[in-house]
């Protein structure tokens, strides 16, 4: 068991010396992690406080905390078990290390244990900066003891090591099953599958609509309910941490031993598959060559074809982005995560329709909210993609970086042209999902296209800015490119979208609150041009300016030193 | 076409290029000599464009790289020490990746990528994929791409790492060749017999400093070793017991 630590030492060293060692980028580094201390506190002082408010304001109302833990605890699972799979297969498949790691008398169960452990340790940092103070946050509301602050955080790491599990065992037959050679017949299959589904999301949404209406907030409830469902191990969880609250040791000790149970099964899968697969696995993401022959000629011509008025380099870049990406493994796997937790995003969206019930000015107010709540939501699927796609754009060009610097391209324009890459396939899909919500919501068509409109300006800023901050956190020495994402640097661009994100609601807010408060604009064309199109030129203005300031920023990071 | 004047590198307090100026001529193959850490990878990359200098300047076919640096990049190839290309890129698509990053026309650029393609023996690995090659073919691909769109300076470190005996031969009669034909090549290595077979005019450093600078046979008048070859004149100016 001595080699496990040693095996994890070189990832700790490295992240010691990146901190020490580095001059301005250590310090970058250290800046990111007092913001992440920062944050949570942030996080707990809110959500005590409005937590204390909700209590004086609706006094006779019991704030159960069991619901929203077990939907907390849901979503970090399936993040959890989404990030696990993907660093998995880095960790275990293409990681630099492994040909040396290999050569040494290491045994299987040691490099599976030290692996897990690694993936482990970069999936969960983020989401504990972002669950922890909050679960500390209601232990303090119901005056929960120093014994839960333990416990609580104890518990929630057995329960959180399930996904880490399922996702390594995800990973291992993924790569044993899907090898890289058919990563690009996978990424066409995973085009037509998107197409499909938004075909059936589209079918269902008109049987909805046909069928009639459901109360909105019962249907939420019954959503949220569903996480309450006895067979999921969340509700489990949930009830445990919350006779933990009230001073209840019996149940989270079945918890924890439930936990562990499932623990075990999931750690048993994983030997087992890596006993079995593993080899299988690694030498066919090793099996490069003579699988299949690229036509380059042809490809070329194809992208001159489509990208006839860019310039020379810009078209080099934007093809050499598309064609690295339909070839990486990686890639291929968290597009068909994504794309998943996207599907059943737009399939709950739903939920979400008009109270028919009641007074026209409250009819409008709600519709507001919900217009609103698609583009932000929205939005943050599109972050999320971003944070997997587009922020480590700059640091996956790696060790190849020279080729750029030392070419006659400068770094501004390759950051453009990046950002040109990613624009038009983010659009595509963050389009698809504000059109469906919209259209989910049963609004007018102007709002349809609105929300469309100022989808694909949003995605334009957020792709801008997952560039410019990738580029101001570039690290190109990597072991294996899935670290980019679950970097300081990636947490960094999720708090900056929040915040842009945040600004976008206020031009968004007056635009559709002028056409859905104001009957006499909703009236006339003219006027309903001009609102929707003075909303829609600020949030352009403004996603604009968010680009070019993360692009300078970022290009300047990148200037030779 | 190349100069540099009074060129440092300061990393905090350590000089890793201490206030170097160099003139090398138009078409020759002029080598830059030094053990290792002597601070030549560090000036080559300077040239490059890749590091920025803590002071001086650098002059690439009259254009200023710190002022001008798009024209001065356009007119050099860089052949790195270790090739580090795009993996998931064919070694086409490679080719024309630089090929249009230095604007060479399409018609012009194909015909191009076929002779150095053919030149370097890369011709059927033309459509595998990068990572499927070995380090000899990459090192060799890099040189296409150093090539490829007509370079009047070409900057090489250590070019003779990882290439087998006919690579190396073949690579050393290129040299030869592009000189003639009016390149300019600044040669960074610690082999002293390329050097000395290749190189018009030399310059060792030492410790980030130019300790001499000319021809061979300048260099045999300095040290006043008439009969002797570069590796004994080498080893004494770079000796450790020797005070400069």
């Amino acid at each position: 068991m001595t080699i496990i630590p040693a095996l994890l030492q070189p990832r700790l060293l490295t992240i010691k010396n990146r901190w020490l060692k580095s001059g301005k980028r250590g310090f970058r580094e250290f800046f990111a992690a007092a913001l992440s201390l920062v944050l949570m506190y942030g996080i707990f002082t809110s959500t005590l406080s409005t937590l204390r408010d909700v209590r004086q304001l609706l006094p006779d109302i019991i704030i159960e905390p069991t619901i929203p833990l077990s939907i907390m605890l849901a979503t970090l699972s399936c993040m959890i078990f989404l990030s696990a799979t993907v660093s998995a297969i880095g960790a275990l498949f293409l990681s630099k290390d492994l040909e040396l790691i290999h050569s040494t008398p290491v045994s299987t169960g040691a490099l599976l244990f030290a692996k897990t452990c690694e993936v482990g340790i970069s999936v969960s940092w983020m989401v504990s900066i972002f669950a922890l103070p909050g679960l500390l946050a209601f232990g303090a509301f119901y005056g929960a003891g120093p014994l839960f602050m333990i416990a609580a955080p104890l518990l929630c790491m057995t329960f959180f090591a399930v996904p880490v599990s399922l996702g390594v065992v995800t990973a291992i037959l993924f790569a044993a099953l899907l090898p890289s050679e058919r990563g690009r017949p996978l990424f066409i299959s995973l085009l037509i599958l998107v197409f499909g589904c938004v075909l059936v999301f589209m079918n269902g949404l008109a049987w909805s609509q046909a069928v009639g209406q459901d109360d909105p907030i019962r249907h939420l409830e019954r959503v949220a309910s569903l996480t309450m469902n006895p067979w999921l191990p969340t509700s489990h969880c949930a009830h445990a941490i919350t006779a933990l609250m009230r001073g209840e040791f019996t149940v989270p000790l079945l918890a924890i031993l439930e936990s562990l149970g499932a623990l075990s099964l999931a750690a048993f899968m994983m030997r087992f598959s890596f006993i079995r697969l593993y080899d299988r696995g690694l030498s066919r993401t090793r099996l490069t060559g003579n699988i299949f022959k690229i036509h380059s000629r042809t490809a070329h011509k194809i992208s001159r074809l489509l990208l006839p008025f860019s310039s020379a380099s810009t078209r080099a870049i934007v093809t050499k982005e598309y064609k690295v990406f339909s070839r990486d493994l990686t890639h291929t796997v968290q597009l068909a995560l994504l794309l998943g937790l996207t599907f059943l995003y737009l399939y709950n969206y739903q939920a979400l329709q008009g109270p028919t019930n009641a007074s026209e000015d409250v009819m409008a107010i709600w519709n507001i909210f919900l217009l609103l709540s698609n583009v932000a939501l929205g939005s943050l699927v599109v972050t999320s993609i971003c944070s997997r796609f587009v922020f480590p754009s700059v640091s996956l060009e790696g060790q190849s970086f020279w080729l750029i610097q030392a070419a006659p391209v400068s770094i501004r324009d390759m950051l453009k042209a990046k950002c040109k890459s990613w624009t038009l396939p983010v659009s595509c899909i963050g389009g698809v999902i504000f059109i469906s919500g919209a259209m989910a919501l049963n609004a007018d068509m102007p709002l349809v296209l609105a929300s469309c409109a100022a989808g694909v300006i949003i995605c334009h800023g957020l792709v801008g800015l997952g560039i410019g901050v990738g580029a101001f956190f570039s690290q190109f020495e990597w072991e294996h490119s899935t670290q980019i994402s679950t970097s300081l640097g990636s947490f960094i661009f999720m708090i900056t979208s929040m915040i842009v994100l945040s600004l976008n609601m206020v031009p968004l807010g007056c635009m559709f609150g002028a056409y859905l408060l104001f009957p006499e604009i909703q009236g006339g064309e003219t006027s309903t041009l001009i609102v929707l199109g003075i909303g829609l030129l600020s949030t352009y203005l403004l996603n604009k300016g968010v680009c070019w300031w993360a692009i300078s920023t970022g290009a300047r990071a990148l200037q030779p030193k | 076409m190349i100069t540099l004047k009074n060129l440092s590198k300061s990393y905090g307090s350590f000089k890793a290029v201490n206030n170097i100026s160099l003139q090398v001529p138009s078409g020759g193959i002029f080598a830059f000599l030094g053990v290792n850490g002597a601070g030549k990878t560090t000036t080559i990359r300077m040239i490059t464009g890749i590091l920025k200098p803590s002071s001086g300047s650098i002059y690439l076919g009259g254009h200023d790289l710190l002022a001008d640096p798009l024209q001065a990049k356009a007119i050099t190839g860089y052949i790195p020490d270790r090739p580090n290309l795009y993996p998931k890129l064919t070694g086409r698509e490679f080719l024309n990746f630089m090929c249009d990053l230095y604007r060479v026309p399409g018609k012009h650029a194909e015909k191009r990528i076929d002779e150095v393609l053919e030149e370097y023996s890369l011709t059927q690995w033309q459509d595998e994929l990068i990572e499927s090659y070995s380090h000899g073919m990459k090192q060799r691909l890099a040189t296409c791409a150093a090539l490829v769109h007509d370079p009047r300076v070409l900057i090489v470190d250590e070019p003779m790492v990882g290439l087998d005996p006919h690579g190396a031969r073949n690579l050393k009669e290129a040299f030869k060749r592009y000189a003639k034909a009016g390149v300019t090549i600044l040669l960074s290595t610690h082999s002293l017999n390329v050097a000395e077979e290749l190189a018009d005019n030399l310059a060792i450093i030492h410790k980030g400093s130019i300790l001499t600078t000319g021809t061979l046979d300048d260099i045999r008048e300095l040290t006043g070793k008439h009969e002797e070859g570069l590796e004994d004149m080498f080893l004494e100016l770079t000796s450790p017991s020797v005070e400069h």
